[in-house]
């Protein structure tokens, strides 16, 4: 191969010998890293596919009426592959399926607020995190005995957590005299609150959102200090190095040039960015 | 010669800047009386309004609780058929039904199944199986297939009725309303199907509909005990206050509105239901502190509005009295010029029909015509010197020099300067003088050309060998009334007011019998520049009379001030 380009005099003294060094080496290199990378496939491909939890009110929501997607991680995945020049497809995905659908590459990347928790952590790779959020109460207006977080744990007041959430550990820890009920399917939360069978229910505050948004007799209760924060980053498969860094250039970028700020705002989860 | 009348018509008659300033008093209060009336309907209308808003959400949640217990009631029919036709099995089969209930409606808050003993055979809480009840907590149970809302239970669920009552300082307070169903099977047995429902979800409804505003509500049993209230916090299941009187207010029918005692404290707007089918009371009510608060709000916006319209029309008085002052000047301005420039050439038409007269007496043809021009020349002049002297009183009778003079004086000096002309018409003369000096401060001049003027009109019109009577009197302690009476003809009675107008003469002297038409003019001029008042009158027996009325001492300086 060396023979066929240095054979030739007319191309020697066309290009000099040590720039034909460097285009060789740039040329085998460039085709070892579309033979490996992530960011290297999907500019092959020419589009970018995101995982997303179609029911991620404020975050990643297909409205079902219209079918259109908003909230803030689809401004931010199109925000994603405009920077990388690539087109955007949209694969439905939810927390217990997106561990399966990063591994077998059926999307490149999960954007739709995934908390970076141990068990999760274990299995994929998180990106830096670009928003976070401490832990909320809700409880009713009608319910006028509790209005600040003081008023939760005393006598008498039924706490409730979704099953399996971070939250329940957490709750369980705290809460000394009042009681604590794990909420379990069919039953949800926000029905065993207007039941009046828990006093007030713990969530994080998307859910927190997305139930004021949806019943207006809904009151939100924020505790004074944040002390259990849980972090929200982009998921992506284990072991791609230059994607990992890649994604987190275009994390530190959007904090850096207002779009995640401008995003949040849009979405009400301003509260939750992390700066 | 009606004199009090006159004195009357004197007395109440303005000036003119007087006329305006009645003109700007009525404009004000027109504007305030306009800002008053709609502050007073405003009044009425918030009251009103507060009545119709009351009941509106009155009737709302009414019919909000009626529905959810018509829906209850639905629900608990339903499971009722299950036991019915269950059989032994009740327990069994009834918990799976009874818990899909409690997940599609969210007012239950539990379901439990009670035989007559009180022994809960079934229920949608785990712990609260095979309990017994005492069924008295209830109060009243049904006695038949109609479901009966019983009284509040301080308890979440029925299982807490049998726990130990006594109550943590500082714990939660957790009611229960239930609604109790009664159960016959086909083998006598009676079962009673208990519903607790969550008085919360009755606030939550009047939260989300009341929300910001500064409305209340609550809803009690008819006994009066409270099952929810927002957004005050009244205790529930204690009776409310004063409600046997608020039933009272509703007495023969359902639901009312009235201001008077409510759930509140002090005197409020209140919208009072009673439902037919439940025996629930709603009251929406709003404090009639707050519906003063709106009325003094708007109050205040209409007071800026009233006080602004006062200064526009002050600012426009001042503006067209300006403008009325200015426009009067530049009148007699040029009222004066032209004058002064009219009598130039008229001097050297009169010089030269003097010296054609003279010169042409040989010729009388042309000595006829000269004569004419002379005439008319005169008039002319005559004319001329009455414009300039009317706009001299106009323009600066402010700086006249007021001196102290007597009246009667006046009155011999007219007599003595018209005497040979009284004398060629044949017309007598009587001056009617009292005997002491009556003292008169003010234009000496002026008044001798206003006496003039008046006698030497009465003079035109006395034919010969009839009298002028001239004399002056005290009308009031401080007017003076000089009055020239003749026996002419008289004026036509339409005409008494306007030959004071400028270049108005009367019919009888309209053949041109040598008035200018200002003769009369410049003397009410003159008098209303003194605060007096002259006016004519014709007398029954023949002929007319002028009354010249002026202030005397400290009136004529009070009118000079104002005039300047």
């Amino acid at each position: 191969m060396c023979s066929l380009f240095t054979g030739s005099r007319a191309f020697r003294r066309l290009v000099p010998r040590p720039w034909l060094a460097f285009l060789l080496l740039l040329t085998a290199l460039s085709s070892q890293v579309s033979a490996t990378t992530t960011e290297a496939r999907i500019r092959d491909a020419g589009q970018l596919k995101v995982c997303i939890w179609p029911d991620y009110y404020g975050v990643t929501y297909r409205n079902p009426h219209t079918r259109a997607l908003s909230g803030i991680d689809i401004d931010l995945s199109h925000a994603l592959a405009a920077d990388l020049g690539v087109d955007l497809v949209y694969v439905d995905s939810s927390f217990v399926t997106l561990v399966d659908d990063l591994l077998s590459e059926r999307c490149e990347i999960g954007m739709f607020a995934i908390g970076a928790i141990a068990q999760r952590a274990s299995q994929l790779t998180f990106s830096n995190s670009y928003m976070q959020s401490g832990i909320y109460a809700i409880t009713t207006k009608g319910q006028r005995q509790i209005r600040v977080w003081g008023d939760i744990d005393r006598p008498g007041v039924v706490v409730g957590v979704q099953a399996g959430s971070f939250m329940e550990p957490i709750m369980r820890d705290m809460l000394t005299q009042a009681s604590l009920v794990v909420v379990r399917p069919p039953m949800n939360r926000e029905k065993e609150l207007l039941s009046g069978r828990v006093d007030v229910f713990i969530t994080d505050y998307p859910n927190g959102r997305r139930v004021l948004d949806r019943n207006d007799s809904i009151r939100l209760i924020a505790p004074d200090i944040h002390r259990e924060v849980l972090p929200y980053a982009y998921a992506l498969k284990p072991g791609d190095q230059s994607w990992l860094v890649r994604v987190n250039q275009f994390v530190d970028a959007i904090k850096r040039d207002g779009r995640l700020e401008r995003a949040a705002q849009q979405h009400g989860m301003a509260p939750m960015v992390v700066k | 010669m009606n004199r009090p009348s006159i004195l009357m018509s004197l007395a109440v008659k303005p000036p003119l800047t007087r006329q305006g300033l009645w003109f700007v008093t009525v404009i004000t209060l027109i504007v305030a009386l306009s800002v008053g009336w709609i502050v007073w309907y405003e009044k009425n209308e918030i009251v009103s309004n507060d009545k119709r808003r009351t009941e509106l959400f009155a009737r709302l949640l009414d019919d909000h609780a009626v529905r959810t217990l018509d829906v209850a009631a639905l629900a608990l029919a339903d499971l009722s058929e299950v036991v019915r036709t269950s059989g032994d099995a009740t327990a069994n089969r009834l918990r799976a039904p009874a818990l899909q209930v409690l997940g599609s409606l969210t007012f239950f808050r539990s379901l439990a199944l009670i035989d007559a003993s009180g022994l809960v055979l079934t229920s949608t809480r785990e712990l609260g199986q095979d309990q017994l009840i005492d069924l008295q907590v209830f109060g009243s149970l049904p006695i038949n297939e109609s479901p009966v809302l019983s009284r509040l239970l301080p308890v979440r669920y029925l299982e807490d009725l049998t726990a130990d009552a006594r109550q943590i300082p500082g714990a939660l307070k957790v009611f229960s309303l239930p609604l109790i169903r009664r159960i016959q099977t086909q083998d006598a047995r009676t079962f009673y199907l208990v519903g607790l429902l969550n008085p919360d979800f009755f606030a939550n409804f009047q939260a989300v509909t009341l929300g910001d505003t500064d409305l209340s509500a609550v809803l009690t049993s008819y006994t009066g005990g409270i099952i929810s209230s927002y957004p005050q916090v009244l205790a529930l299941g204690t009776k409310l206050a004063g409600h046997l009187e608020i039933i009272d207010q509703l007495k023969p029918r359902t639901q009312g509105t009235y201001i008077g005692a409510g759930a509140s404290e002090g005197e409020q707007i209140v919208s009072v239901r009673t439902s037919r089918a439940w025996p629930l009371m709603t009251l929406v009510e709003r404090p009639m502190s707050a519906a003063w608060n709106d009325w003094f709000r708007l109050l205040s916006w209409f007071v800026l509005v009233g006080a602004l319209a006062f200064v526009v029309i002050a600012l426009m008085a001042r503006v067209a009295w300006r403008s009325a002052q200015e426009a009067a000047r530049i009148k007699a301005e040029f009222i004066a010029n032209i004058s002064h420039e009219l009598r130039t050439p008229l001097q050297s038409i009169l010089g030269f029909s003097e010296l054609g007269l003279m010169r042409t007496q040989d010729q009388p043809r042309l000595g006829g015509m000269f004569g004419d021009i002379h005439s008319s020349g005169q008039r002319m002049l005559a004319l001329v010197n009455d414009l300039l002297d009317i706009s001299k009183i106009d323009s600066t009778f402010s700086q006249a020099a007021f001196s102290l003079i007597d009246a009667r004086q006046l009155v011999s000096d007219v007599e003595s300067e018209l005497a040979p002309l009284l004398r060629a018409r044949f017309v007598k003369f009587e001056a009617r003088l009292p005997e002491h000096p009556v003292m008169l401060r003010a234009d000496a001049l002026r008044i001798h050309q206003v006496l003039r003027n008046v006698v030497a009109n009465a003079m035109k019109f006395s034919a010969p060998g009839q009298k002028i009577i001239a004399g002056l009197d005290i009308v009031l302690p401080d007017t003076l009334h000089f009055y020239v009476q003749d026996e002419g003809c008289g004026i036509p009675q339409n005409e008494l007011e306007n030959i004071f107008e400028p270049f108005v003469q009367s019919s009888l002297t309209k053949d041109g019998s040598g008035g200018t038409g200002l003769g009369l003019a410049i003397c009410r001029r003159i008098v209303l520049a003194h605060g007096g008042d002259i006016r004519a009158e014709n007398i029954p027996t023949g002929g007319a009379i002028f009354h010249i009325y002026l202030p005397l001492r400290e009136a004529s300086l009070r009118s000079k001030a104002e005039h300047s």
